[in-house]
């Protein structure tokens, strides 16, 4: 055979000839020096690619492009019954006290129902409300509201889902614009210069290194989501805000730690901890930039924590190194309150078996013990918290008479836990986080002098450079100063950081 | 908002449930897509901002010409080809110059990458990573010298990872001229990078 074609022995290289046609021409190749030393050139250019990396479209891509189609297109945008009506009410809820917000609801709810049930149709097999596989119209009221359903009424519950759900508060933030129009920029300062102390200590690689700015590197996944949910809270996402790259970075990184089984980071020691304050990263994330590529990762992460839930309701570590906790149960609550209330119903079973365990460890007073009833190792504070946490976020009807006597026993804890406090054993900002979003869900009386005095108290010790310091608090030298500082910016987004949902 | 998901379906699926006027399906079909359409512009652009316009352009373009799509052709040689035309158009309309590349730009080029790939790789050394630029640069800088009809072969068989067939349906040329455009650049490509290298 004679030399093949520069054309040719490219198309042999790339594995483009004809099989019969390849066989010859490599037999040549391999048998004549010149086309070797040509094939090999060729590679050598074709392998030069490799220097490019692909790249592919940016988070929110999908969703611009959806809008322009939809502007393009007005009659692909679904219809929806009684038009004008609703896009008003979503206003109104949005702008209103959270007593009047959750009577709204209700309001719906009942219509919607009324609807259903005297649909003329026949009876129609239950349908999954967004079309998720995982989710059973059992698992979840909104599932549970009746089987018989016109396409109209998918239609209007889908839009009435999506348009109502924390979605569409959390982009927003309108209480905060509230708070801030009404009082001085003290604490808008004090926010903002610890948010660019975490700024400043932010890694390469978009995490806040343990080992360099100290803490338990077992939690390392938990931290670095702290101090994102921080810039979560005060409106940053990947997209928007100022702090909008340091975000981006973070987000990349903790979606990185994600494993195969939607856990984020080791399953070893804390897992749990890290696992859920992740997960409720990503789920904000989703949420506020609206942009589905992190779907796959939020359900991942709540399919993992459905799973790792024990018999009795709580969680503990996955290695089974650490018995039922129920400080990681708070976060959990959390998590799945805010997946509940985005869409993701079928995580409701679990948020109430979560309240349920904790009842379970609740004494009569209201203290709830941290691993059994009246197991109090670090005080009654922290658990309460979660207690009552758990109690207002369920998504059963709280306990009121409960929620009283949980509150008093947060006040009193405040006393021996105060921010005034001159030794860092007696400062707890994991109390301070969860009673603050527990007094403000329940919307009691408490909530305005704990407040005060969480901001007062918390701007008046934070450090010239924004931080709470290496040892502000209790756990600080597990968390370090990123935990402290992280933390202090979450108790001071409290009041916006999400609307009042208790039913 | 949820696009709700479709497992299974093909493109074609997707595409009968876009002239039903399924809006979800529409954001599905660019789910899937979308990331191989940025990155073929973005190996014209250089720019991830032009390369998304594009894109976004092509998939809005895409439903006008969806009554002249056959169910049993391949949807990407469908796809592809209302990127290549577009991709010309602007080209012709003045609107695509490649951007100046050089060095000091070379920094910037972190912009155009996505998300997650503008995290450095622990494993790479600052050394490296200079190195790995720099090659980068030269062969940018080579296709960027590159005429667009074999550019355009050279993005589709290198970038894309498409064969010559499919090539030559996107490009409505035959394939001997695919191949032979292949060779020409390859040819150019190591004149180039050996002038660029000096």
């Amino acid at each position: 055979m004679t030399c093949p074609n520069g054309a040719d022995l490219v198309a042999m290289v790339k594995r483009e000839l004809p099989e019969a046609e390849l066989a010859k021409t490599a037999a040549h190749v391999g048998s004549c020096t010149a086309c070797t030393a040509e094939a090999t050139r060729v590679e050598s250019v074709l392998s030069s690619f490799k220097a490019l990396e692909p790249v592919g479209a940016s988070a929110g891509f999908n969703r611009r492009v959806r809008d322009a189609f939809v502007q393009a297109h007005p009659e692909f945008v679904p219809a929806v019954p009684r038009p004008g009506i609703f896009e008003r009410l979503k206003d109104r809820l949005l702008g209103t006290p959270g007593w009047s917000v959750a009577l709204a609801l209700q309001v719906i709810l009942i219509g919607v129902a009324a609807i259903l049930f005297i649909n003329p149709r026949g009876p129609l097999e239950p349908t999954d409300i967004q079309g998720d596989p995982n989710r059973s119209v059992n698992q979840s009221p909104a599932g549970t509201i009746g089987s018989r359903r016109t396409d109209e009424t998918e239609k209007f519950i889908t839009k009435w889902v999506e348009s109502t759900r924390i979605a569409g508060y959390l982009p927003t933030r309108a209480a905060r614009k509230r708070a801030m129009a009404t009082e001085s920029n003290v604490r808008e300062t004090s926010i903002r210069k610890a948010l660019a102390w975490l700024v400043d200590r932010q890694d390469a690689s978009g995490k806040w290194d343990t080992v360099t700015l100290g803490g338990d590197d077992s939690i390392a996944v938990g931290i670095t989501s702290l101090a994102t949910l921080a810039f979560l809270a005060d409106g940053h996402s990947p997209l928007d805000g100022e702090f909008a790259p340091t975000v981006r970075k973070s987000v990349a990184w903790i979606q990185d730690q994600q494993k195969a089984s939607g856990l984020f980071g080791s399953p070893k020691g804390r897992a749990l901890y890290n696992h859920a304050v992740a997960s409720l990263v990503m789920l904000e994330t989703w949420l506020m930039t609206k942009d589905d590529a992190f779907k796959p990762s939020v359900r991942a992460a709540l399919m993992y924590a459905i799973k790792a839930q024990n018999a009795s309701g709580g969680w503990e570590s996955p290695d089974g190194a650490t018995a039922f906790d129920t400080s990681v149960g708070g976060w959990m609550v959390l998590l799945l309150r805010m997946a509940f209330e985005s869409g993701e119903t079928y995580v409701a079973p679990a948020l109430n078996a979560a309240r349920d365990q904790v009842m379970s460890v609740t004494d009569a007073q209201g203290r709830t013990g941290y691993r059994t009833k009246l197991n109090f190792p670090n005080g009654p504070g922290v658990a309460t918290a979660v207690g009552m946490v758990s109690n207002v976020l369920s998504t059963q009807a709280p306990d009121v008479s409960l929620l009283g006597r949980q509150a008093s026993v947060l006040v009193d804890e405040l006393k021996n836990l105060s921010i005034d406090a001159t030794a860092p054993a007696n400062r707890d900002m994991i109390f301070w986080h969860f009673g603050s979003i527990a007094l403000h869900q329940a919307g009691q009386v408490e909530w305005e002098p704990w407040s005060q005095s969480m901001r007062d108290g918390l701007i008046k010790a934070q450090a010239v450079d924004g931080s709470w310091g290496k040892s502000f608090d209790r756990w600080s030298t597990i968390g370090g100063p990123a935990y402290a500082t992280a933390m202090g910016a979450l108790i001071l987004s409290s009041d916006w950081r999400y609307p009042r949902l208790s039913r | 908002m949820a696009s709700p998901v479709r497992p299974g379906a093909n493109d074609a699926a997707l595409i009968a449930a876009i002239k039903g006027g399924d809006l979800s399906a529409f954001t599905e079909l660019v789910a899937r897509h979308q990331n191989s359409l940025v990155n073929f512009f973005f190996h014209f652009s250089w720019d991830r901002q032009t390369a998304e316009d594009c894109a976004q352009d092509v998939f809005l373009k895409l439903f006008n010409h969806l009554a002249s799509y056959e169910p049993q052709a391949k949807f990407t040689t469908f796809l592809y080809r209302v990127a290549k035309n577009l991709w010309i158009d602007r080209v012709r309309a003045g609107h695509s110059a490649p951007k100046p590349f050089s060095l000091e730009s070379s920094s910037g080029t972190d912009e155009g990458r996505a998300l997650r790939d503008r995290i450095p790789s622990r494993a790479e050394t600052p050394i490296e990573i200079l190195t790995k630029r720099e090659q980068e640069d030269s062969l940018r800088r080579a296709i960027d010298a590159l005429p667009q009809e074999q550019r355009l072969v050279v993005v589709l068989s290198e970038m894309q990872g498409m064969k010559y067939q499919e090539i030559s349906e996107i490009l409505e040329i035959p394939v001997g001229t695919v191949k032979s455009r292949m060779h020409t650049a390859i040819e150019r490509l190591k004149e180039l990078m050996t002038e660029l290298d000096r």
